[in-house]
């Protein structure tokens, strides 16, 4: 009889890595030296203060800014309390983002100023309505785990476009929300907003169902709104994602490891800072890290080095043990092209591979300027695609199907054997936009490219009528919010329209 | 005679940071004309840059350090050429605006004006109005950039250029803007003068807001 | 001064564990023992059976030892040589290193003037070797056709003498007979200048099919023969397809088509003990509703990973396949399919990477799809060749000199390694909007289209030596001889 088994190594799933223990450990150890030494700008006294009183050095202050410098032991005191694990929920509570090491979620970016129109395929700012329907895509796209509003209300307020954004969301999806803010009285009323969609403060305790992004600035910069943010986030429970946006060659070093050096020192400020502010305060660590090209000066985000870097970024907050914001599906492409699908399907492949936690800007072309449907549309595709590899080669006895090759023979098939009738619908991946057939049903089916099939998918989801996920009275009283908001800053927009 | 102007041109294009203002030093002592070691050393070695950089035989870095060692040859030559009164090289101000800390686009675009010849002056980031009309009112500049890369902070090029105006600077001075969000549409609805697409297309719009380019 | 650093050199990628691999090894051996393949072919029955095989009709089962013996004389490292001395166009196959190229006889490809699909004449295996010549990205040549204005019989033998000449890079050679191969073989020493300079430095591949499941073909078990007695480097590999001709399982498939290549390396190695050989093929999944065989399905990525792992386990190189698509024109489809298994094949270290320029599932070629990938290639070379740690790298000492809210582009540190850190595209575009809209508002596949033309119409490719084109006008009308009366 066949006995078990031990002493043996299994691969559930494939194993990537960029890099070793050493490495990141060379990487920590770097960062902790230019938070000592060099320190980082803060401009807001009153995260000073916190940064100082927990032990930091603060030098050479002027009216705005102080320089504050983390001796190690704030470091290791903050990582003693920071949560390996944070969770974003949707507001119906049926979707959930666990982030955590090797839990991988696909969703989209923020903020582009331009869109490409999906029934014109013109680029144009984008507006209410188009976040409104960015989110309704993402709502019907099953790899698409969380959102970002994939475009700016510019037909709103500008100085409040913050809250306008997030009613666009909420109208349009029900999976957790990665939201920006103006400041934080943006947060204020985006929270405000948020308890009336869960029904109140108590609900929101048992699962905040956004989280707020922040972005210091490189090198080694930390502004006023980003401190608040950062504070206030602390203060109310609200889980935040940190990201500096480093970019070699001209905001961080030109060489890979001094990017992903700088970028931790960046972060790991922000996880002492929170830490002193309130232990247990959720943070997700990351950036959108990458190069600038040196021919064009753009900032890349569809080249290998941005993979990587997010990829190593990754191999570094595992062994930290911090939730990772990662990036993919996006790129430098100005349409929805050959280009952004090889950019896109390769960077999707290193952050799965990898186990990025909140992987973001699927549907980012145009180095992060414009969103496309399409993009979002493919890139879920592709997600999927992924996800087949990611489930790796099982190496069992059924798996290995000796006795089946047996039974088959030389020159026999395997179409009618049970072993592939029991397992084909599982081990056979379906394409759903990607075509298949033969020359001549493709050229009788319209010869279409790839890109025209899943324009035709972007305008099924939009014109598929879907149940509001607002009821009218919640619907008005969140819309209040904003008008009250718009209100309180009008004097402060430019009197005539800036952009639509 | 034209070695040393031929020899000017090719430190330019190496980016001999050291060896350009020696040459430049060199030419002075043998009688050429400042007028003349500009036009046709600094400026053809930087033209020869340009070209190359637009097929991509040269790289920003290349480029950058080309511009720079530019400057560095026209720092000797500029009270020379001021007394002279020969043709002036343009003065811009430049500076993020308020609520913005991003200034990597806008030091580019500094960097590469300085590379067409401008004397550039940089007020930082995060700049309130009221900056830029102090700014104005101190180096009289010919140039005014404003740079941006968040939406919600381009409002406030619109809030300078009134300040502008109710100052009474603004016909004192061309404006031009630029910054990812930012796009020709824009500038035109705020009543900028010019805007670039990118840093060495903001180059090239203040050169023609000069009139030089 | 750090002591005990353990780096990566690359990125690290493993599909499998040690002791996966060695289950699956002796899955292998167990078929080669125990069920044995169908060898058609009385020769190699014959010293396969004074070698130690077990010969029942023509079934022929390998007892394990034997097998292991064979294995180790297989080597794990060697060179394929360009034609003309060109250290730059040689292949080193060893271990890490994955290498790309297209493939062979797909009936069809799309003309690069008009743009449309018709058969594959003679003069596009001109174009694509050219073209081959002269990417970056692609390490060795295979036509993406079969010659169809030329006589039938005599398509490889063609295909090879026309693409000799347009490309110094190795070509991996296919053939119907000993004939053609006997043709292809007297072009290629020509070159090297003679039998024994050549077996001192091959420079090019022979390709051998066989079937799955599990039956060594004559023509396929032939060829083996021919290229272990001139010392060809040689490849014997199947297409596989999952649920189809093979188990639809990812590691049956591999054992299936691992033990399929296995009989030709034990023939081989017998014949010429140390012949460079490769294992691998073409795997993949039968698509349940079209009834093909996918080659842009993430199960080629997944298989042939797997397969990858398994033959380095053994210490065979691999034959792998990437790059290559089930779309029918050039399309998103054709790019995410290709990137997807260009990049895998990129991490495994899959050794010759072949279909780079498949489209339509196998039935048309396409250099357009070549000359794309060409980029996918660049791309997933340089995540694979990973970050570096040190001192340098690390910049700590730079970064304190630029400070916060400082930048990093006059440093002397991004003069010195902005060149060798970036990966700089050919085609992926990175401009920003209104240049792309000044150019044209051109999407990927026009750009691609152009660049091939442009390789084409300028590329000049080393030229073989006066004796050489010679040998070619006689072996062909030789050739042409033989098959007159046909």
């Amino acid at each position: 009889m066949m006995v078990n088994r031990n002493n043996y190594d299994v691969n559930a799933t494939p194993l990537f890595q960029v890099l070793t223990e050493d490495q990141i450990e060379a990487i920590y150890y770097a960062a902790l030296s230019v938070l000592y030494e060099t320190g980082v700008r803060v401009y807001d006294k009153e995260g000073v203060d916190v940064a100082h009183a927990g032990g930091a050095i603060v030098e050479e202050t002027t009216e705005r800014s102080s320089l504050v410098k983390v001796p190690h032991y704030m470091v290791d005191k903050a990582r003693a309390t920071v949560p390996s694990k944070v969770v974003v929920i949707g507001p119906d509570r049926q979707y959930k983002m666990e982030l955590y090491k090797n839990q991988i979620y696909y969703g989209g970016g923020s903020d582009t100023p331009f869109t490409i129109d999906p029934y014109t395929g013109q680029r144009r700012r984008s507006t209410y309505n188009d976040v409104k329907n960015f989110a309704r895509i993402g709502q019907a796209l099953p790899n698409y785990d969380f959102h970002m509003s994939l475009g700016i209300t510019q037909d709103t307020a500008v100085g409040t476009y913050d809250r306008w954004q997030y009613l666009a969301m909420l109208e349009g999806i029900s999976k957790p929300i990665n939201i920006t803010a103006v400041d934080i009285e943006g947060v204020r009323d985006q929270l405000e907003m948020a308890y009336i969609r869960v029904g109140g403060k108590e609900e929101w305790k048992k699962g905040p169902i956004f989280s707020l992004y922040i972005e210091p600035v490189s090198p080694l910069s930390h502004s006023q709104e980003v401190i608040q943010k950062l504070l206030f986030c602390c203060d109310n429970d609200i889980p935040f994602v940190y990201t500096p946006c480093p970019l070699a060659g001209a905001t961080a070093p030109t060489t890979l490891a001094g990017l992903l050096v700088q970028a931790l020192a960046e972060s790991l400020f922000g996880i002492v800072l929170s830490q002193l502010r309130k232990p247990g305060s959720q943070l997700i660590i990351g950036g959108l890290m990458s190069n600038m090209d040196m021919l064009s000066t753009i900032y890349c985000y569809g080249s290998p080095e941005m993979a990587l870097l997010s990829a190593g970024y990754t191999d570094i907050t595992k062994w930290l043990r911090v939730p990772e914001y990662e990036t993919a599906g996006c790129s430098d492409a100005k349409i929805f092209d050959e280009q952004s699908a090889m950019e896109g399907a390769i960077n999707i492949a290193t952050a799965g591979l990898i186990g990025g936690n909140m992987i973001h800007d699927v549907g980012y072309l145009d180095s992060g300027l414009t969103s496309s449907m399409e993009q979002m549309v493919a890139s879920n595709e592709v997600i999927d695609m992924i996800k087949r590899i990611l489930r790796g080669i099982p190496v069992t006895p059924e798996t290995m199907a000796l006795d089946v090759m047996e039974q088959v023979g030389p020159g026999g098939h395997f179409m009618e054997h049970d072993h592939t009738y029991e397992r084909f619908k599982t081990e056979i991946w379906r394409p759903q936009l990607i075509d298949r057939q033969n020359w001549e049903n493709w050229n009788m089916a319209g010869a279409k490219r790839y890109g025209e099939r899943v324009h035709e998918r972007v305008i099924e989801i939009l014109e598929t009528e879907t149940e509001p996920l607002l009821e009218d009275a919640m619907f008005k009283e969140m819309r209040r919010i904003c008008e009250l908001a718009d209100a309180r800053h009008k004097s402060e927009e430019l009197d005539m329209k800036m952009f639509v | 005679m034209s070695q040393i102007l031929e020899q000017i041109a090719t430190g330019i294009i190496k980016g001999d940071l050291q060896g350009v203002p020696q040459l430049v030093q060199k030419a002075l002592d043998e009688g050429l004309d400042a007028q003349q070691i500009v036009q046709n050393g600094l400026i053809v070695g930087m033209g020869e840059v340009g070209k190359r950089f637009k097929v991509g035989e040269m790289f920003i870095p290349e480029v950058l350090l080309s511009a720079k060692t530019m400057h560095s040859g026209q720092e000797l030559l500029r009270p020379l050429l001021a007394e002279s009164g020969a043709a002036h090289y343009g003065k811009i101000l430049m500076g993020t605006v308020k609520g913005d800390l991003h200034d990597i686009g806008k030091n580019l675009v500094g960097m590469m004006c300085e590379g067409a010849g401008f004397d550039v002056i940089d007020l930082g980031f995060d700049l309130e109005p009221e900056v830029f009309i102090e700014g104005i009112k101190t180096h009289q500049p010919d140039i005014v950039g404003m740079s941006a890369l968040l939406t919600t902070t381009m409002r406030a090029m619109g809030h300078t250029i009134k300040a502008m105006e109710e100052a009474g600077l603004r016909d004192k001075v061309k404006v031009m803007v630029g910054g990812a969000p930012v796009d020709a549409d824009f500038a035109d609805r705020i009543g900028a003068d010019g805007y670039g697409h990118n840093a060495v297309s903001g180059a090239d719009t203040a050169k023609k807001l000069l009139g030089t380019g | 001064m750090r002591t005990n650093y353990r780096i990566n050199s690359g990125v690290r990628f493993e599909m499998l564990s040690r002791d996966q691999l060695e289950e699956m090894y002796n899955g292998v051996l167990h078929v080669l023992d125990h069920i044995g393949l169908d060898v058609h072919h009385d020769e190699a029955r014959d010293i396969l059976k004074n070698a130690g095989a077990r010969v029942d009709g023509i079934r022929v089962r390998i007892p394990r030892h034997l097998m292991k013996k064979a294995l180790s004389t297989a080597p794990r490292s060697f060179t394929i040589y360009s034609r003309d001395n060109n250290p730059k166009h040689d292949i080193h196959i060893g271990p890490g290193r994955a290498h790309f190229g297209p493939g062979p006889t797909p009936p069809n490809f799309i003309d690069i003037e008009t743009l449309e699909r018709r058969p594959f004449v003679k003069d596009d295996a001109r174009i694509v070797a050219t073209v081959c010549d002269a990417l970056e990205n692609i390490d060795f040549c295979e036509s993406l056709g079969t010659i169809s204005d030329v006589h039938p019989d005599l398509a490889a033998s063609y295909e090879f003498a026309t693409m000799f000449p347009c490309t110094s890079k190795p070509i991996v050679a296919w053939s119907y007979a000993w004939d053609d191969s006997a043709d292809i073989h007297k072009i290629a020493v020509a070159e090297a200048g003679g039998q024994e300079a050549f077996e001192k430095r091959p420079n090019y591949v022979h390709y051998c099919e066989p079937l799955s499941p599990l039956v060594s073909t004559f023509e396929a078990v032939d060829k083996v023969i021919f290229a272990a007695r001139h010392g060809v480097p040689v490849i014997f590999t199947t297409c596989a397809l999952a649920g189809g001709t093979a188990p639809v399982t990812p590691a049956g498939i591999i054992i299936q088509t691992t033990a399929e290549s296995f009989m030709g390396l034990m023939l081989a190695q017998t014949i010429r003990p140390g012949l460079p050989f490769f294992m691998g093929g073409v795997l993949s999944v039968m698509d349940m509703s079209a009834m093909i065989l996918t080659y842009g399905a993430p199960e080629l990525s997944l298989m042939m990973a797997g397969a990858t792992e398994l033959a380095h386990y053994c210490g065979i190189p691999l034959w792998q396949t990437g790059g290559c698509t089930d779309s029918k024109c050039l399309d998103e489809q054709a790019s995410l399919e290709g990137s997807i298994s260009v990049f895998f094949s990129a991490l495994t270290g899959g050794d010759l990477c072949h279909d780079v320029g498949y489209t339509e599932s196998g039935m048309t070629g396409s250099i357009l799809q070549t000359v794309m990938m060409n980029d996918a290639i660049g791309f997933s070379r340089r995540i694979t060749r990973g970050i570096e740690v040190n001192e340098d790298t690390l910049a700590v000492d730079v970064i304190h000199d630029v400070g916060p809210d400082g930048h990093y582009l006059y440093q002397q540190h991004t003069m010195r390694h902005f060149k060798t850190e970036f990966w700089y595209p050919k085609l992926c575009d990175r401009h920003n909007f209104e240049e792309w809209e000044a150019e044209g508002k051109k999407p990927m596949r026009d750009r691609v289209v152009e660049r091939t033309r442009e390789i084409v119409n300028t590329h000049k490719p080393a030229p073989v030596k006066p004796e050489t084109e010679k040998v070619i006008k006689q072996v062909m009308a030789a050739a042409e001889d033989r098959v007159k009366n046909k």
